[in-house]
Order: C-alpha cells, then structure tokens, then sequence
C-alpha cells in the first residue's frame, strides 16, 4: 500500500507564502487539501487565495475552524499579518496541527514564549509533539549547508571571527517594519548555526538611507551588527536592502559569509553556484543550486512524517529576534547591549 | 632641488628610498643627501645603496647638515613625535611616517610646533595615493553612487614575518596594531566618505600567541555625523600565514562598488597550490613622496595635513580603549 500523503492547509496567501505553498504543492509527500484564511483578509490577499486555489485544483475555505475541525488536516503553513500571528499560532497548535510559521514569527520575544507554551503544552491526533518550523530558509541554502558540514569536520579549525554581508538589492522600498525585523533572522540564524554558538553583545548602528517609507516610517533600510559571542568569537554582518536595480545578483543582491578558525579561513557565497551570463537583457549571475524553500519543505515534511524536531524551531526564531532587537536599541542609543535581554 | 635627509633606513624604509631614486631624474627633482639610523650598519648601507657618502648614528647630527631642507621619518613609530619636532625647529620640512604620533598629546605638540616653525608636515597616509583609492575617492566624487554610507574594508593576513626580537609585536615601541595599521584606513574612511567621525566601537584579540600583548586582529566601527558606518577589520593572526584576503565594499544612496583579492589579483595555480598574486603596491609609495616633494616645490600645502592624521590617531587611540572597556567611545570627549 503507498504512504499516505502529509495533508498541508495553506493559511492565507500573504508574506512569504507564495513561495512556501508552491513548496508544498509539489512535495511528493504531500498533498495541499486546502486554501484557506482568517478573520478579515485584506481584499488582494483573498484575491490571491481564490487564485491558488484555483491553480492547486483545491477548494478555498474561508473558515480556518472548519479547516483545524479536519481530522486528515495534519499541517498548516501559516503566513497572515504579523499582529494575529500569536493568536493563530496558538490556535493551530491546539487544533494538534503541525506547522510552518512566516518569518519575522512575532514583534517581541515574550509573543514567541507565548506560542512555545502552547505548542509545548499541544499534541497532535497521534500524540505526538506539534512541531513548529519557521521559515528561516537560507538554512536550506546549500552554500550554508555545505559550509556548516565543512566547520563541523573542523577545515577552518576553531571559529574566532564570522563576518557577513547581507544587503539585499533591486529595492523599491524598505519593509514597513524596517528591514533588521524583516529580514536580519536570515543572515543572524546562518550566523549562530554555523560557529554553533551563543552571542553575548550586541552593538549596531542603523539609517534610513535609500527610501522615503522608512525615512517616514522611521525604521531603518540599512544597518551593521556586531557582536560578541561565546569561545571569544567576533561576528558581524551588515543588513539591508539597497536601490541597485542592477545587481549582478539581482534582488539577491550580496549574501556572504566568511569565517576565520584557528586553521584556515571559508568564504561562503549563498549566491552560488552560478553561470555569469551576459544576455539580450544585460549580464547577471544566474543561481543553478538547490531551491532553498523547497529543500526546508521537504525536511518540514520528513521532521512530521518522523516525529523529529525540525532544524529552524521557535528556539532558533527567538535566538534571531533577540538580537534583532538588541542590534535596534543598540543602534538607537549608540551603545552596547548585553544579552540576554531583560 | 630637494635635499633630503632620511631618518631610519629599515623597513618600510626601504619603499622610500626606492621612491626617492625614482625622483632624482624626475620632475621636481629632489635626492636624498645623507641618512641616519641608529645602527651604523644599516645606515652605512642604506648610504651605499643610495650612492651617497654622509651617514650618522645619530639624527640630530643629520638635522645640523645645513644643505638638507626636508627629512623624511621612517623610524619606530614612539619616536616620531621626537624627530618631527626636533627637524621643525631646525626649520626642516616633514615627510613623516603613519602614525603621525603614538599618543594625543605628542600629536598636538608637534602640530603647534610645526605651525610656530612654519614648515610644512605631511603624515606618510600611503593609501590616500593607491590606485585603488584613488580610483574609489574620484568614483564617489563623481556621484556614481550617491552619497556613501556603509565602507566595510577587510585586509586579511597572517603573522608578521619576525620573532620576539622584532618590533612589530612591541605595544610600546608602535602603539599597538590598532594604531600603526588602523590609521591607514581610518584615514581612508574619512577621506572617501567625507564626513566627520563621531563614535567608535571595537573588538580584538591576541590569537596568535596568548603571550602576544597587542591585537593581532582587530575590527572597528565608526559612527560619521552624516550616520554613515565604517566598519575596519584588520587581520595578522589568519592561518595559514599565506592568507591574503581582501575585500572592499562601499555602498552609497544609489550604488556600490566593491574590490579586492577577487577582483585585483591574479590567480596562480602553481606547484605549492592555488595563490592569489596581488598588485603591486609600490606605486603608492612613488606617487606619496612626489607628492611631498611637488607641494615643497610649489610650496603648497601638502595634500595630507597634520589635522588628518590626528585625527586618524584618535580613532585608532579610541578603538583601542574600546577594545580594553568594551564600550563605544565617543570621539572629541577624550579623543
């Protein structure tokens, strides 16, 4: 008899969904049964799910309840605004639904201990634990992977110093929630998982540089953390997004990582593998490795088909948030923050 | 013609001194008339190669030649504020090795020496006159990419080539590496960012030897009055000692423009394994000292002042007190 397939509800095809609930799609263990959405989507958003649902060949429910009500249901991939995050996140979990969860997860880090409480306390139908992934999906990506393989077998040595530079490109405007909350989890996340390490300090100096919303929305669209972590070890990354529309690397704009040890030194690009093409439309680099999102989907659906903890949990979303706003008041007060935050 | 007298000959001496040979069939035209250094050896030597006769032990027997109008410094870096001072009363003009001093207060004295003597300084800020920088500074003039608010410059390296009997490694004798190698870039920030530094934050470590009583790797963050970051990392603690990484990023409101390692060397797959074969730095030299010896020809100003270079010991001093308190030093308080 063939495997069952893992059944995934698609909660609201807002945030980084659209590229999640294509992951799912064509999971070959999978099976989307479901569009589904809160209270009140903005009119795009349900303009969105009909489409999906139409293009997934699935019914579009409006009701989450009547979604979390089905028993075959064992997954929701939740995207939604980040303020009914905690209250769905919670809600998921006590339906006994395993699931992925939008990155940034919350505002604060007390959100993020609220939806561990409830997950922790919440079984699935089977009884097992609810496991919680958040979508940090550069984990996924191979150059990081690899990376972490080639740190781990000790090819650098001990770890002294981690430096990333993580600048976005092809801007139009910064995220409203300023660009260290939108995406500063990504490099932050690569960064502790690859010297396996905690950070101590935090300092960081932050602007609005490039785009009107955040000099309005007071947030910033570029910035520079560093930091202090355990084993003395020195890590820093810029992060933003910039204007440059004509990034070899598109939107992709500059992603490294480089790591110095006690016995060599490893550059990490996430933009490769590539072929530097110089085409009709102009030159660009164009990435041919693994599809990240995909690849993080896939380990989701093995960590649920296993009972397994999954390698981005709610430890790992609120290890990047505490930075994040360490680095923020940080920036603010121009001084050094310690961790762990009271 | 401009008549040199040459204090140290070891070092990055050398460089000089190939610079100044240079000039002697240039345009203006300047030569080196006599050397000093406190070993006879080296200085005799340094006469030698030079094609020259007068050499002493002792610099202010140099300072006494009358026919030598300028001296160029190239000694430990603790004793430039000593000879600079000493060859401004004598009424010599100053070319004058990074850092222009190893504390403060020695910066200011001599700069109030040398204005009261009216002779001209210019502090040895190599990396004003590279290619390289000189190729970003005129792109970010030009407006190519907006206004420049992010420098991230990384000079990765191994171990300095010497034992404990080399100074290099003497906090006392240079100031520590923050100072002596941070003042180069500290300076270059400011120059191509053209803005005013306002705090500083650093980190360090002695990683080659715990006994190693200076930071052989060091990063600094600095904060400009316009919110542009500087971020400096300087490395001499990278195993294997063959590592020469380099990388530079300057992202301005609307550009960038990135260089280094990857993107100046030539890449050699050779017998002993893959090697990164960089450009050569010894133009930066040539044009520095021509450049000195242009503005004393035209008696002009040079084109790095002693403020600069203050300036660039401040922040090196800043991060180094950043580096022992773990705190962001704010700059124009005790710096």
């Amino acid at each position: 008899m063939a495997a069952q397939k893992l059944k995934v509800a698609i909660l609201s095809m807002s945030g980084q969904q659209a590229s999640y609930a294509p992951a799912f799609y064509d999971n070959p263990r999978v099976e989307v049964v479901a569009i589904t959405e809160d209270e009140s989507p903005a009119p795009e958003t349900v303009q969105r799910n009909r489409e999906t649902a139409q293009k997934f060949g699935v019914p579009y429910i409006e009701k989450l309840d009547d979604v979390l009500a089905r028993e075959d249901v064992a997954v929701v991939s939740l995207c939604s605004t980040l303020e009914r995050r905690v209250a769905l996140a919670q809600k998921i979990a006590r339906a006994g639904k395993h699931i992925l969860g939008d990155k940034p997860l919350t505002n604060t880090l007390a959100e993020i201990d609220a939806i561990r409480q409830v997950v922790d306390a919440s079984r699935s139908k089977n009884g097992e634990r609810i496991k919680f992934m958040v979508g940090h999906n550069y984990r996924f990506n191979p150059a990081i992977l690899q990376a972490r393989q080639l740190l781990q077998a000790g090819n650098a040595g001990l770890p002294w110093a981690i430096h990333s530079d993580w600048v976005i490109a092809a801007g139009k405007r910064a995220a409203p929630v300023g660009e260290f909350r939108n995406h500063a989890m990504y490099p932050l996340d690569a960064m502790l998982y690859l010297v396996a390490s905690r950070p101590q300090t935090v300092y960081a100096t932050t602007g609005a540089f490039f785009f009107e919303n955040a000099k309005a929305g007071g947030v910033e669209d570029m910035g520079f953390i560093t930091m202090n972590m355990d084993h003395g070890i020195i890590a820093t990354t810029s992060l933003g997004r910039s204007p440059i529309q004509n990034h070899l690397n598109g939107g992709s704009g500059d992603m490294t990582i480089r790591i110095m040890g006690t016995h060599g030194m490893l550059v990490v690009d996430a933009n490769r593998p590539h072929w530097l093409v110089y085409g009709k439309s102009g030159a660009k680099n164009m990435y041919y490795g693994p599809n990240r999102v995909y690849d993080m989907v896939d380990h989701f659906v093995d960590c649920v088909l296993h009972d397994r903890s999954p390698m981005c949990g709610l430890e790992d979303a609120r290890n990047a948030l505490e930075v994040t706003l360490a680095a923020l008041q940080s920036a603010k007060e121009n001084r050094v923050i310690k961790l762990p935050l009271q | 013609m401009i008549k040199v007298g040459l204090i140290g000959t070891g070092g990055i001496s050398r460089n000089h001194q190939a610079a100044w040979l240079k000039l002697k069939d240039a345009e203006p035209q300047a030569e080196i008339i006599g050397v000093a250094d406190l070993v006879a050896e080296r200085a005799q030597e340094a006469a030698t190669r030079l094609g020259i006769s007068r050499w002493t032990t002792n610099y202010l027997e140099l300072l006494d030649w009358a026919d030598v109008t300028a001296v160029d410094i190239c000694t430990t870096e603790n004793t430039h504020a000593q000879i600079a001072m000493d060859a401004a009363m004598r009424g010599k003009h100053i070319l004058v090795e990074k850092p222009l001093t190893t504390t403060l207060s020695d910066a200011d004295h001599l700069l109030e020496v040398v204005s009261k003597y009216g002779v001209s300084l210019m502090p040895a800020h190599t990396h004003r006159f590279y290619d390289y920088s000189r190729s970003a500074k005129n792109t970010i003039d030009s407006g190519e990419i907006g206004t420049p608010i992010y420098l991230r410059y990384c000079s990765g390296g191994g171990f300095w080539r010497q034992d404990w009997s080399g100074n290099r490694i003497s906090p006392v004798e240079t100031g520590g590496n923050v100072l002596t190698n941070g003042v180069h870039i500290a300076d270059l920030a400011n120059w191509w960012l053209g803005a005013k530094p306002i705090s500083v934050y650093a980190q360090g470590r002695n990683l080659t030897s715990s006994h190693l009583e200076m930071y052989d790797y060091f990063i600094m963050t600095i904060k400009y009055d316009n919110n542009a970051t500087a971020v400096i990392e300087m490395s001499r603690a990278n195993m294997p000692r063959s590592n020469s990484f380099m990388s530079i990023n300057v992202l301005g409101t609307e550009g960038e423009i990135t260089s280094g390692t990857e993107h100046n060397s030539q890449r050699l797959h050779g017998d002993d394994g893959f090697k990164f074969v960089g450009p050569d730095y010894q133009h930066g030299f040539d044009r520095e000292i021509r450049a000195f010896a242009n503005a004393l020809e035209h008696q002009e100003p040079p084109p790095v002042t002693g403020a600069a270079a203050r300036l660039a010991v401040a922040m090196c001093l800043a991060a180094e007190r950043s580096i022992q308190t773990g705190e962001v030093i704010i700059l124009g308080k005790d710096f």
